[in-house]
C-alpha cells in the first residue's frame, strides 16, 4: 500500500509525535498548541508540507501529505488540523490561484512558522458569507480558525461576483473553542481594510478547494479511527471483568474487529492509485464517528474522561464531519456523480 | 399502560417551562465550563416540587423534560436523591428518619457508591471490605470510582464485601450495603474533572481508610447487598432511559429549528432524518413508559427496563451522530454539541448497553425454561 518513501515518512512523523506531541496531548486540549510545538513542526517541514522547496516547503505529494496528517491526527487532531490549515487551506489555494507578485510571497513565512495563515471558513458555506470587497474588505466572519493569524484568505462578494482575497488580520470580536479540535482557537472577526485579490473566480476556487480537501480530511479521520481502535484493542486486552479480559467477550471483540476491518479497507483505498475523494471522505468521516463511539464504549467510565484520551476522538470526529461541508452536501454530490446533475435535488 | 397517567401532561408542561426558564444557554455554558455542582438549580427544582419521591411519574417526566434542555443540570438536581429507593425498600425506620427524610425534604444529598476502579459492570468483582469488629460495628476499607455526587453528598449507600464468597461462582454472596457519611474520618472524596459531557454533575473517586461504620448503618441483612443493588438498578435504569429520551428529543427540537430556519425548503433527505428520528424517539418513550408503569406498580419487568434503557440510549447516540453530521458548522457550538457530548454516558452508566443486553437475554431465557 505505502511506498518505501511513504513508509519512511510515516516512521519520521511517528517519532516526531512520540517525542513532541504525546507528552503535550492534554496541554494541547486544555490550553492550545504550545508555540514550541509549532516551531518544532515548522523545523520538521510540516507547516510547508505542500509548498515547493524553492518557497521553503517540503514539496510533499498528496499521498505523503496524507500519511503526515493521518499519523499526526492519531496523536493530536488539533495539531494535524493546524498543519492542514496552513497547507490545504492556505498554501495550496495561494499556489493554485495567486500570481507570483501577490500572495505567494507569504508562503515561505508560513512554511518556516514565522507567520500564520488562516482561511475564513465561510468559504464552505457561501450562503452565510457576509464579507464584501470593493477595493477594501468589509464585513464580519464567524468560526474563523486562528483569528489572530497574520494572513487571512477569504471568499468575498465583489462587484464582478465572488473573489478570493488575502487580507491583513481583522479585529477579533470574540474568541472561543468549539466541541473538538480544542487546541485551535476560533473567533468572530471584523474586517475593514486593504486586501489583495488572489482570484476573481472565487466561487469556482472554493468549489475546487472543497474537492481537494476531501483526501487530507479523510486522512485525519482515519488517524482518529486508528487511534480509537488501537486504544480499544489495548484496553480490552488489559481490563478484566467477570474473571476474563474484555477481549474474550465476543460482542466486545466483534465491535473492535468490525471497525478495524473497515479501517483496513478504507486505508487501502485511500492510498490506492486513484481513490474517489468524496467516497473516501463520506466513509472515513462516518467511520471516525463510529470508531470513537466504540472506543469510549469499550473503555466504559474511563473513556468518558479526558485524561485517557478517547473522548477527544469522539469530539474531534464531530468537527471533522462538519468543517468542510456536511453529510447531505457530500451525499448529494456523490449521488450526482453516479446519477447525473438532477439527482438528489428534491 | 403505554401513555402517561392522567394529569401528567400538565406536569410535563410545567417541567418544560421550568427547564426553558432556568436552564438558559448562559447558565448551561457556565456550569458546563466550570464543572461545578449546580446547587442553586437543585434547590429551585426542589422548591418547584419536582423532587417528589412519592410521585415517581412526576420525577420521571421531570427527568425527561429537564434532559431535553440540559441533561447535566437536570440530572444533577434529580439525582440529589440518588439511591433513596434503597432505603425506601430495605432501610429501617431509624435509617429512613435519619438519612432519607432530610433528603426528601431537600436538605441533604445522597449518593450511591458501588463502582470501583477495577469493577464497573462486574459489580460482584468489587474489592472494598467491611470487617466486623468485636462490638459488632464494621471497619470499611476500599476505593470507589465515578461516584455521582461524590463530593457533595452528605451520605452514600455503599456496597462492600463483608465475607468471602463460598466459591468463585458465588461472588455475589457476602456483599453488604451500608450508609456511609461523607464527613466521617477516613472518607476522602476527590472530584474528577474533564468529563466529555454531563459536566455539571459531580463525579468523584472516594477512598475509605479504616472508616468506622456503626452496625445500625447496615442496610437490610448482611450479605444481601448484591440483591439490593440489582433491585435498585431495575428502578434507576428507567430514569436513565428517560434521560436518553429527553436528550434525543432535545436534539430533534434543535434539528427542527435548524431545518425550519433555513432559507430554502428542506430536502427530503433532511426531512427523513427528522421523520426517522422522531419515530425512534417515540418508540423509546413508549418503551420507557411501559417499563416504568410496571416498576411504579411494584411489578418490575427487568427485561423491559433493560430494553428501554438500551434502546433509548442507542437512539439518543445514533441521532446525536447523525444530526451533528448534517447541521455541520452551526452545531459545533451551543446546545447541540452539548447534547452530543451528554448523550454518550447513557450507554454507559447504570449498566452499559452490553450489560442491558445480557439482562434481556437472561430474563427471556429464564422465562422459557420456567
Amino acid at each position: 500500500m505505502l511506498r518505501d518513501e511513504e513508509k519512511l515518512l510515516r516512521r519520521v512523523v511517528t517519532e516526531f509525535c512520540e517525542s513532541n506531541v504525546e507528552k503535550e496531548r492534554l496541554r494541547i486540549e486544555r490550553d492550545g498548541i504550545p508555540d514550541s510545538l509549532i516551531r518544532a513542526a515548522a523545523e520538521s517541514g510540516f507547516l510547508g508540507a505542500l509548498a515547493p522547496p524553492e518557497l521553503g516547503g517540503s514539496g510533499l505529494d498528496l499521498r505523503s501529505y496524507s500519511v503526515l496528517l493521518q499519523v499526526m491526527s492519531k496523536y493530536s487532531t488539533s495539531l494535524a488540523y493546524y498543519v492542514f490549515l496552513q497547507n490545504s487551506l492556505f498554501i495550496a489555494p495561494l499556489l493554485k490561484f495567486a500570481r507570483e507578485d501577490v500572495g505567494r510571497s507569504v508562503i515561505p513565512e508560513i512554511a518556516s512558522g514565522g507567520s500564520k495563515g488562516t482561511l475564513v471558513q465561510d468559504i464552505f458555506r457561501r450562503s452565510k458569507n457576509s464579507l464584501s470587497y470593493e477595493g477594501k474588505l468589509n464585513g464580519m466572519a464567524d468560526m474563523v480558525p486562528l483569528p489572530d493569524a497574520d494572513h487571512h484568505l477569504a471568499l468575498v462578494r465583489s462587484r464582478d461576483g465572488d473573489a478570493l482575497v488575502l487580507s491583513n488580520p481583522g479585529n477579533v470580536l470574540e474568541r472561543y473553542r468549539i466541541i473538538g479540535l480544542r487546541g485551535i482557537e476560533f473567533g468572530k472577526v471584523s474586517y475593514e481594510g486593504r486586501a489583495d485579490v488572489i482570484t476573481e473566480r472565487g466561487s469556482s476556487a472554493a468549489e475546487e478547494l472543497m474537492g481537494e480537501v476531501a483526501i487530507p480530511l479523510s486522512a485525519m479521520a482515519l488517524g482518529v479511527v486508528e487511534r480509537a481502535v488501537d486504544m480499544a484493542a489495548q484496553y480490552s486486552k488489559e481490563r478484566e471483568a467477570f474473571g476474563s479480559k474484555l477481549s474474550e467477550f465476543q460482542p466486545i471483540a466483534f465491535y473492535i474487529a468490525d471497525v478495524q476491518a473497515q479501517f483496513r479497507v478504507l486505508e487501502e483505498y485511500l492510498y490506492s492509485d486513484s481513490p474517489d475523494p468524496l467516497t473516501v471522505k463520506v466513509l472515513s468521516l462516518d467511520l471516525a464517528r463510529k470508531a470513537s463511539r466504540m472506543s469510549i464504549q469499550v473503555h466504559g467510565g474511563y473513556g468518558y474522561f479526558e485524561d485517557i484520551g478517547v473522548e477527544r476522538l469522539y469530539r474531534d470526529a464531530a468537527v471533522l464531519s462538519s468543517i468542510a461541508g456536511n453529510y447531505l452536501d457530500d451525499m448529494t454530490k456523490l449521488s450526482r456523480g453516479l446519477l447525473g446533475d438532477f439527482a438528489a435535488k428534491i | 399502560m403505554y401513555s402517561l397517567p392522567e394529569g401528567y401532561e400538565d406536569i410535563r408542561s410545567r417541567a418544560r417551562e421550568f427547564a426553558l426558564r432556568e436552564f438558559t444557554e448562559e447558565v448551561s455554558r457556565r456550569y458546563d465550563e466550570s464543572e461545578e455542582y449546580p446547587d442553586e438549580i437543585r434547590r429551585k427544582v426542589f422548591s418547584a416540587g419536582f423532587l417528589d419521591m412519592a410521585d415517581p411519574w412526576k420525577v420521571l417526566i421531570a427527568m425527561e423534560e429537564f434532559c431535553r434542555v440540559d441533561p447535566g443540570l437536570g440530572l444533577s438536581a434529580i439525582a440529589s436523591m440518588f439511591g433513596s429507593e434503597i432505603l425506601m425498600l430495605f432501610g429501617s425506620d431509624e435509617q429512613k428518619e435519619r438519612y432519607l427524610a432530610p433528603v426528601l425534604r431537600g436538605e441533604k444529598i445522597s449518593g450511591f457508591a458501588v463502582t470501583e476502579p477495577s469493577a464497573g459492570s462486574d459489580v460482584a468483582g468489587i474489592k472494598s471490605t467491611m470487617e466486623r469488629t468485636p462490638d459488632g460495628d464494621y471497619v470499611l476499607n476500599g476505593e470507589k470510582m465515578f461516584i455521582t455526587n461524590g463530593t457533595v453528598a452528605d451520605h452514600y449507600y455503599l456496597l462492600a464485601r463483608t465475607s468471602p464468597p463460598e466459591s468463585p461462582d458465588k461472588r455475589h454472596h457476602g456483599l453488604s450495603l451500608a450508609i456511609i457519611e461523607r464527613r466521617w474520618p477516613g472518607v476522602s472524596p476527590t472530584k474528577l474533572r474533564g468529563k466529555l459531557g454531563m459536566r455539571s454533575t459531580d463525579t468523584a473517586e472516594i477512598k475509605f481508610e479504616n472508616v468506622r461504620v456503626p452496625k445500625e448503618n447496615l442496610v437490610g441483612e448482611e450479605g444481601k447487598g448484591f440483591y439490593y443493588v440489582m433491585t435498585f438498578f431495575n428502578i434507576s435504569r428507567i430514569y436513565v432511559a428517560a434521560q436518553a429520551v429527553g436528550v434525543a428529543q432535545g436534539m430533534l427540537d434543535l434539528y427542527l429549528d435548524y431545518v425550519l430556519s433555513s432559507p430554502s425548503p428542506p430536502s427530503e433527505g433532511a426531512q427523513f432524518v427528522l421523520a426517522e428520528g422522531a419515530t425512534k424517539v417515540e418508540a423509546a418513550r413508549l418503551m420507557t413508559y411501559r417499563a416504568a408503569s410496571l416498576i411504579f406498580q411494584f411489578n418490575p419487568d427487568p427485561a423491559l427496563t433493560s430494553m428501554a434503557k438500551y434502546y433509548a440510549a442507542e437512539v439518543a447516540n445514533e441521532l446525536a451522530q447523525k444530526i451533528m453530521g448534517i447541521v455541520g458548522e452551526d452545531g459545533l457550538r451551543g446546545r447541540l454539541e452539548k447534547l452530543y457530548r451528554d448523550a454518550k454516558i447513557t450507554e454507559i452508566w447504570e449498566g452499559t448497553s452490553e450489560i442491558e443486553k445480557l439482562v434481556i437475554y437472561r430474563q427471556l431465557s429464564k422465562r422459557r425454561s420456567s
